[in-house]
């Protein structure tokens, strides 16, 4: 195994793991004093792995095929770093002002964006429950960073606990397709998934991966703690979650089921549905009731993981390449809307209730005008960039004969438009209460990059489209 | 013909003096607005007229004109529709559907181009001292060059979308003018009325066009009419088997029908809307609460006519449909009887010129019907002239009585006005048709309705259906026609001032009990009244003109010998010869009669009206106050109003209360909208209160999850594999 190939295999995961680990000692040498540059040097790291991910695009396999990189993995790869690395920027305000700016939430950061890598470049179930335990460690200790808060160590521990049940079950049912196969690369189970011997065992313990996989994606029924946990958490944080994890774990979904057990496709497309419908209604209608901006949110995402879950349930042909579409966009534009909460800045504090986002527009017209942007464009309204992922939901949805996820799809986005709307209506409409405090520049960058790409897909949907169908086609 | 260039001034002229009135008064203020206009319109009213004369008497008009209808003699027309048209732009080309906007030069543009022009022109000219003391005048000269214009589009339309642009254009306008005095509640109801009553004739029209559509696959004239002439073997887009134009039939409201004949009914529907016919006509009485010059241009001279230019225009169409042809000669007819029976009986001034309009529109129209389409566009042409002149002559006299227009309160007012009260006797003895049989002595009207008579009696020896009834309408409504005109003079001009006898409280009384008083400026009381200024009575002078020699001038080409000024306009077929039946009746004897009949009449209702209202000036009153069933039908207007306010204004109230209170609100909203936030707010409660924030509860509903997925997979397998 030469350099080169294995850079082109695991070159970022390779790279992100030595830099958490030179972070950690760095960290534990120089203490305090390292914490300001932990941060700098955390967030250009991310970066820095996601340029490797484009150098090494094409990618390859690596570690005697236990990792495998593609187009695939790597796009998304690209936007997980890079998600990761801009919620690190908008951290540091936030994190110093609750007193908990340490150098270990940088390299947890660090240590979840490997975490991401390796799951999306298993080629073995060793491998991906190995990335999935990095990414979910780290979670959980970010979700409880805030310690000295009630809320924010509860949403860690309710994290953990549900976490190890779905790990569980993932364990579980990887060890009864290992059982079966009699192996435990992707490779080998594809070839057993489509010969005779399928039994209903196998076939159980995809069931039981499914449901694993599903938690971390906070997919309906398997959503239950993305509500607590978001409103508990750091925003931040939250704005990680929200956006780079999830995005890593539709991609990891769609590995398998595409490509593992694309020849059983019958057997888990119901299911999939059935994820898909209940998320979209959940989403949609939970959101409604909501007063916490954080737990609407939170909402927000099961409701498009929803989305995304069509293009899942409707196969490879059609349905990888808008999976790709869809959480491009979303993800941007969830950080860009997370970030929004952080503006939400009064003189006591915080403030997270929706009402508090009255008289945005007099404090900061530029803000306001960006969050009403991502607002309308993850309602799905044309013509900005979340209107056509939307559509090519519709239509593939339409095209693989699931008129039933058609009908909830638009549905649900009806009433998603609903509460959208309200918080539009909140920040242009509603006479203004106390005085905003200023906001971080950070935060300001990144609704304003988030809006760009809002209006950008809109203009380059081709070229974008034209990518992620590349991407796509790496991907058997 | 004129160079492209003037025509486009001619039309676009108009139109774009309004545009630069409407945005500039801001800012030049109101005598520039006026200027623009007035300036524009009147150019392009001298222009107009000289092309109609060039046209008819022109060099190689006349001769030519006059030899080749002697030639074709008691031929038919039988040109192809092919009139010189400039393109200005397309419009619409979206596959076989093509409209652009354009110019038409014909003998039938060009003789509507001048009327309205002109009319248009002095009516200009006039409001410049009948809206004086008028604060917001910079915005109704505006508007009438903005009517002007979309009249105008509406005659050199060459397709039926271009005619529908100026059928609603000129509807646009008539409501903004009808409700000029917008403080005053019955101004806007009256323009209310006037649109709401169009749109059913547009609605007719509306559905005609896209009937001419389905069938002959284009809304241009030129193909259209062609291939009715040609009787053309048609492929219609729909609802129609393939066929010869004439005889395809479509199936209409359940009724399998001939295509023409719809087509053709479905247009008169709409001209019978724009030009106050029978069960349509409601709208032109109340029409007269806008200012004066608007009457006399809008709702006598030119917008009402465009149902008698849309039906001339239409001929070879009414030629193959008979039924529709008779159901114009028949409308035709009751509305000039109709009209001219409630106009015995107004006191308003304006509305006796109305109900009088009203008339002469009947008659057009079933001069129209009978299949004497010279006829109807003469007595256009005359009439404008001579209505023009009545209208803006009340104008003069409402104006110098202080905004009075009660005939009772009037009187004896031809000593102050003696220039207004000739104008005014030119105008009656224009539109009673004065003049002697079987010579060129007469007045405008003599010709042109005398002409119209003729034609009807002419085309019942032809057997065309409902022309005899026709032609004994048309002369009862002379002899009304004749008595309202005179007891219009007389009250108004003649006898002792009304004030003289009653003192004021009488003319306070009609004033509070009229409620189409002018508008407040002046305080009521006695006055003297006065003669109106030079710049008012300079446009009676010219219309006076017009209704004395439009009718001896163009007897010719446009009636008698008119097979050359028309040709290609108007198209007649093999067996109309209605026109030059007249000649037959006149020259081969038997018939004088009919020649005379229509003086005949006119004489009596000269004497009749001179007898109550000259000599014995007490008895038109006593028989008002006495009420009698039919004076009380003629003055409540045959109870129109009131009929139509008991059935479809309370109906259509009705039914809307009930779609809107039981459809809307219960059904549609509560269902709906309404209905749908509930479902939505109760489904929220429920979600939201499934996350109860407990571990185990969540731990539960993982592993239900997990068990239901395991459940699916089970039901989808059915456990085989």
């Amino acid at each position: 195994m030469d350099f080169t190939t294995l850079l082109n295999g695991a070159g970022s995961e390779l790279f992100l793991a030595i830099a958490g680990l030179v972070g950690l000692t760095l960290g534990a040498i120089f203490r305090d004093s390292f914490i300001t540059l932990s941060y700098r040097l955390a967030a250009f790291t991310l970066f820095i792995a996601a340029f490797i991910a484009v150098l090494t695009y094409e990618g390859g396999s690596a570690f005697n095929d236990l990792i495998v990189s593609s187009p695939f993995t790597n796009y998304i790869k690209i936007f997980c770093y890079s998600l990761a690395g801009l919620a690190l920027l908008i951290s540091d305000g936030f994190m110093s002002r609750h007193k908990t700016r340490r150098y270990e939430y940088p390299i947890l950061f660090i240590f979840s964006a490997l975490g991401m890598g390796l799951i999306l470049s298993s080629a073995n179930l060793m491998t991906l429950y190995m990335g999935i335990e990095i990414l979910g460690l780290s979670s959980y200790i970010l979700a409880a960073f805030n310690r000295d808060s009630p809320r924010s160590s509860e949403a860690g521990l309710k994290y953990f606990v549900l976490g190890a049940l779905a790990s569980g079950l993932l364990l579980y049912g990887a060890s009864l397709i290992y059982g079966y196969s009699g192996s435990a690369s992707y490779r080998d189970i594809a070839e057993f998934a489509s010969s005779e011997d399928v039994s209903v065992g196998f076939i159980f313990g995809l069931v039981l991966m499914i449901s694993g996989l599903a938690f971390k994606v906070s997919a309906a029924p398997m959503h239950v703690w993305t509500p607590d946990v978001y409103e508990g958490a750091p925003t931040p944080v939250v704005a990680f979650f929200a956006t780079a994890p999830k995005f890593a774990g539709m991609g990891v979904f769609a590995i398998i089921l595409f490509t593992v057990f694309g020849s059983l496709i019958e057997d888990w497309q119901l299911i999939l549905v059935i994820i898909a419908t209940l998320s979209m209604l959940i989403g949609a209608f939970g959101a409604l009731a909501q007063t916490n901006i954080k737990r609407l949110l939170a909402y927000s995402s099961i409701a498009n993981i929803g989305y995304a879950t069509i293009a899942l349930s409707v196969g490879m042909e059609l349905g990888a390449s808008p999976l790709l579409l869809f959480m491009t966009i979303y993800a941007l534009t969830s950080l860009g809307l997370f970030a929004g909460v952080l503006a939400m800045r009064r003189s006591g504090g915080m403030v997270e209730d929706i009402n508090e986002l009255s008289g945005l527009y007099k404090a900061h017209p530029g803000l306001a005008l960006g969050l009403t942007l991502l607002l309308v464009s993850i309602a799905g309204l044309p013509p900005l960039g979340g209107f056509w992922p939307k559509l090519r939901l519709l239509q593939i949805s339409i095209e693989a004969d699931f008129l039933w996820l058609a009908i909830v799809l638009v549905l649900s986005s009806v009433i998603a438009a609903a509460y959208y709307l309200r918080i539009i209506h909140v920040i242009w409409f509603k006479p203004a209460l106390e005085a905003f405090e200023p906001v971080d520049r950070s935060v300001r960058l990144i609704v304003l990059v988030a809006s760009l790409a809002a209006i950008g897909f809109l203009i380059w949907i081709g070229q974008i489209e034209a990518l992620t169908d590349a991407a796509a086609s790496s991907l058997s | 013909m004129l160079p492209d260039i003037v025509l486009l001034f001619i039309v676009l002229g108009p139109g774009l003096s309004a545009l630069v009135a409407g945005f500039g008064k801001p800012f030049w203020g109101d005598r520039f607005a006026m200027l623009v206009t007035t300036v524009t319109v009147c150019t392009a009213g001298i222009l107009s007229l000289y092309q109609l004369f060039a046209y008819a008497f022109g060099g190689n008009g006349a001769e030519e004109a006059v030899h080749v209808a002697y030639a074709a003699e008691a031929a038919h027309a039988s040109k192809a529709f092919d009139p010189y048209i400039i393109t200005l732009m397309n419009w619409v080309d979206v596959a076989g559907f093509k409209a652009d906007w354009a110019i038409r030069v014909d003998a039938l543009s060009i003789v509507m181009m001048a009327v309205i022009t002109s009319v248009s022109g002095l009516v200009h000219v006039y409001s410049w001292g009948y809206m004086s003391d008028d604060p917001h005048r910079g915005r109704f000269f505006t508007y009438l060059a903005l009517f002007t214009f979309t009249m105008l589009m509406l005659v050199v339309a060459d397709n039926f979308l271009q005619l529908f642009f100026g059928w609603e254009g000129v509807g646009l306008a008539s409501y903004l003018l009808i409700g000029f005095y917008n403080q005053k509640a019955s101004a806007n109801d009256a323009a209310i009325k006037a649109f709401v009553t169009n749109r059913v004739g547009d609605f007719g029209l509306a559905l005609g066009i896209m009937g001419i559509y389905f069938l002959f696959g284009s809304i241009e004239f030129g193909p259209v009419l062609n291939a009715i002439q040609d009787n053309a073997i048609l492929t219609p887009l729909a609802l129609v088997e393939a066929g010869p134009v004439q005889s395809l039939t479509i199936d209409f409201i359940g009724l399998n029908i001939n295509a023409l004949e719809l087509i053709g009914v479905l247009l008169f529907i709409g001209a019978m809307g724009k030009s106050a016919q029978l069960f349509l006509h409601v709208w032109l009485p109340d029409a007269m609460e806008g200012p004066t010059p608007v009457s006399a241009l809008i709702h006598a001279a030119t917008m009402v006519t465009a149902g008698v230019y849309l039906v001339c225009l239409m001929s070879p169409l009414y030629e193959y449909a008979p039924g529709a042809a008779a159901m114009v000669t028949v409308i035709g007819a009751l509305t000039a009887l109709f009209a001219a029976t409630v106009g015995l009986a107004q006191n308003d001034i304006k509305r006796v010129i109305a109900y009088s309009t009203c008339s002469q529109l009947g008659y057009m129209f079933f001069a129209a019907g009978v299949g004497a389409y010279e006829a109807a566009m003469f007595h256009l042409f005359t009439h404008a002239f001579f209505k023009a002149l009545l209208f803006l002559g009340a104008g003069s006299v409402i104006h110098g009585n202080h905004h009075e227009q009660d005939m009772r309160n009037m009187g004896g007012i031809w000593i102050y006005q003696k220039f207004t009260y000739i104008s005014m006797l030119i105008g009656t003895i224009a539109i009673i048709g004065l003049g002697l049989p079987f010579t060129k002595f007469g007045f405008a009207g003599f010709f042109s309705k005398d002409g119209i008579i003729e034609s009807a009696f002419s085309a019942s020896l032809l057997g065309v259906p409902y022309a005899s009834m026709a032609f004994w309408a048309g002369i009862i409504a002379a002899l009304l026609t004749s008595f309202y005109s005179w007891r219009l003079i007389y009250m108004t001009f003649h006898g002792p001032r009304a004030s003289d006898i009653a003192g004021t409280e009488a003319h306070a009384q009609a004033h509070s009990d009229d409620a189409h008083g002018h508008d407040d400026h002046h305080s009521h009381g006695p006055f003297t009244p006065h003669e109106s200024p030079a710049i008012m009575l300079i446009p009676l002078g010219l219309l006076a003109l017009g209704a004395i020699f439009a009718g001896v001038l163009f007897y010719d080409p446009m009636f008698h010998h008119s097979e050359a000024f028309w040709a290609g306009a108007i198209y007649h077929s093999a067996d109309n010869t209605v026109i030059a039946g007249i000649d037959a009746m006149k020259y081969k004897g038997g018939y004088e009669w009919v020649f005379w009949a229509p003086l005949f009449v006119t004489i009596i209702g000269f004497l009749v009206a001179s007898f109550t209202y000259y000599f014995n000036r007490g008895i038109g009153k006593t028989m008002a106050d006495q009420g009698g069933p039919l004076h009380s039908l003629f003055y409540n207007k045959w109870y129109f109003d009131e009929i139509y306010q008991a059935s479809f204004v309370k109906l259509t109230r009705g039914l809307g209360d009930t779609l809107w209170k039981i459809g809307d609100k219960k059904l549609i909203d509560g269902l709906g909208p309404d209905g749908m936030t509930r479902l939505a707010n109760w489904g929220a409660r429920r979600i939201s209160a499934m996350h109860t924030g407990f571990l185990y509860h969540y731990a539960f509903i993982i592993i239900g999850g997990v068990l239901l997925f395991g459940f699916v997979f089970f039901i989808v397998n059915g456990g085989t594999s």
